[in-house]
């Protein structure tokens, strides 16, 4: 659906500085009936691939196509739901008259508009917003109404670009709930995000960006392979002699009565073992939880650990 | 014309008419209202002519004004306040949306013109005069042209717009087109402020406008002032349709 082959953005200025390159030779494809995460460190390009996406800059080199056509001829035909990253709404609009002009330039026909308007205000949880002025909202229920006019559109490429940037966690929560909502066969969603953990938890894929440059593309989908290093943190309660032959390369991190907290590496097969032989042993395994999330460790292992 | 555009209009021109319009009407009020009160406390009453040329006079010097208010950064402030984000994700072509915007200032700069000769007749002034009408349209278009043909590259379009406006009479009369390649230049650069110029005979004989001479419309003159402010708009959707939209860095 989105297809990047070999883009490369260069901001060049008549003035020093240096020009930055701050998209590299990147091929990426995003399909439709996926949601995609984006992640990467700041200055990664995250933002400028989402511009490139969207036709709002264009690439120095290679080319970017959706649905087989340049960005802005797809976008000024058919339209993407976005969300910025900064929403900017003229601050005098009120919020249900913000949402109505969008949603008579998303095309929704006149005989829907209200029904739809009205649904997103109730998805964005706006009831009590409605009238105010986008000057008098919450930076948080800025963000709402920024993600509520996306959704009033029923475009097939929805991109969002830090959507939970000063959302409680409540709405953070909702958000994703929103997110399962728009997964359709047809429909491309790609979220641009910090929050790894969200990423993790709303993405098919996540491409992870640094310097520019496409490190890695973590799928989340696939199972565990039995080659992939694994980081828990084991809490235990059992003789450190045990835990230390079980696994020699457990790192001791803390300790509280009875019971002691492990660091451990392994892939799933030494894992289990190591924990079987535990039990076997007489050990209560009191927790066993990730120490890092999938999607950090290949974060962390493409960008590096600085 | 895009349809979702066109339903999307009365939005654009009540936004429009909110925000730039209350403006304009104050800087009219400002101009109209020293006339009606010198009038109104005047012991003996003008002759009609005289209010009817005081009118007209004033309308005309009010002109640029509205046209700097209703045209600076008609494009641009979308852009620095990142409106445009939101916006320009939607099925919209975007210079076919700054074109009506553009439109709007027009329809608001003659809406508030309107309100001004209302204002004006309500004191027994009339400031209706068709050929100064056609010169305020023109004027009104040519300095918001040149605003809106620099807008989305300066933030000091209305500045620049102004100087280049002001200057090219001037300019005009210092290096004279048929003795030099740089008159030649201005000349053609350079808005052709000239051909408002009124002749002192004109004047003597009543008329308001160079545009309307004793045999008819200046067509010559009509026809250089089209073309101009044509330029000047097509500059102006040129450069959103070229330029980029977002300057991420």
């Amino acid at each position: 659906m989105i297809e990047l082959q070999n883009v490369s953005k260069v901001y060049r200025s008549l003035v020093p500085p240096k020009p930055v390159r701050a998209v590299r030779r990147m091929t990426l494809t995003f399909e439709a009936g996926e949601v995609v995460g984006i992640a990467g460190p700041n200055g990664a390009g995250k933002s400028t691939l989402i511009n490139l996406m969207l036709g709002f800059l264009n690439p120095s080199a290679g080319s970017v196509t959706i649905d087989g056509q340049p960005p802005r001829r797809f976008v000024e035909r058919r339209g993407i739901a976005y969300v910025p990253e900064l929403v900017a709404i003229p601050p005098w609009w009120r919020v249900t008259g913000a949402l109505a002009r969008y949603a008579v330039l998303s095309g929704v026909p006149r005989s829907d508009r209200e029904e739809r308007v009205e649904k997103a205000i109730a998805a964005l949880g706006l009831e009590e917003h409605r009238g105010k002025r986008v000057k008098q909202l919450s930076k948080g229920n800025r963000q709402r109404l920024g993600i509520a006019q996306a959704l009033l559109s029923d475009a097939d490429v929805v991109v969002f670009d830090e959507p939970t940037h000063g959302l409680d966690p409540v709405w953070t929560d909702r958000f994703r709930h929103l997110v399962r909502d728009l997964r359709r066969p047809e429909r491309c969603v790609v979220i641009a995000s910090h929050n790894l953990h969200e990423l993790e938890r709303m993405s098919d894929r996540v491409a992870i960006l640094d310097h520019g440059k496409l490190t890695k593309v973590a799928d989340l989908q696939a199972h565990v392979t039995s080659e992939e290093l694994l980081h828990y943190v084991l809490d235990v309660e059992s003789d450190d002699v045990a835990v230390a032959d079980v696994f020699p390369a457990a790192q001791r991190i803390s300790e509280k009565d009875a019971s002691a907290t492990w660091a451990i590496d392994g892939d799933l097969d030494a894992l289990n073992a190591g924990l079987r032989a535990l039990l076997e042993r007489g050990a209560t395994v009191r927790g066993f939880s990730p120490r890092r999330s999938r999607l950090e460790s290949a974060f962390l292992e493409a960008v590096g650990e600085s | 014309m895009n349809r979702v555009l066109l339903a999307y209009a009365p939005h654009m021109l009540r936004d429009y008419l909110m925000t730039r319009g209350g403006a304009m009407a104050v800087v009219a009020a400002v101009f109209v209202l020293p006339l009606v009160l010198t009038l109104a406390q005047a012991t003996e009453v003008p002759p009609p002519e005289v209010t009817h040329s005081q009118g007209v006079g004033l309308l005309l010097a009010l002109t640029p004004f509205l046209a700097l208010i209703a045209s600076y950064g008609l494009i641009g402030q979308d852009f620095r306040l990142g409106f445009f984000r939101p916006l320009f994700a939607k099925p919209i072509s975007v210079p076919l949306y700054y074109a009506m915007i553009f439109c709007c200032a027009a329809l608001t700069f003659w809406i508030v013109q309107a309100l001004s000769l209302l204002a004006l007749a309500a004191f027994q002034i009339n400031a209706w005069e068709p050929a100064a009408a056609l010169e305020m349209s023109f004027r009104f278009a040519l300095l918001g042209g040149l605003t809106f043909a620099m807008s989305r590259v300066t933030r000091l379009d209305w500045l620049y717009a102004f100087l280049i406006y002001q200057l090219a009479a001037p300019l005009r009369t210092l290096l004279p087109a048929e003795e030099t390649i740089r008159g030649f230049l201005i000349n053609i650069v350079f808005p052709p402020t000239h051909v408002f110029t009124l002749s002192p005979t004109a004047r003597t004989e009543g008329r308001f406008s160079a545009l309307v001479g004793a045999s008819g419309p200046e067509w010559a003159s009509i026809a250089w002032l089209i073309g101009y402010i044509t330029v000047c708009l097509v500059i102006g959707l040129c450069t959103v349709r070229r330029l980029e939209l977002a300057s991420v860095q």
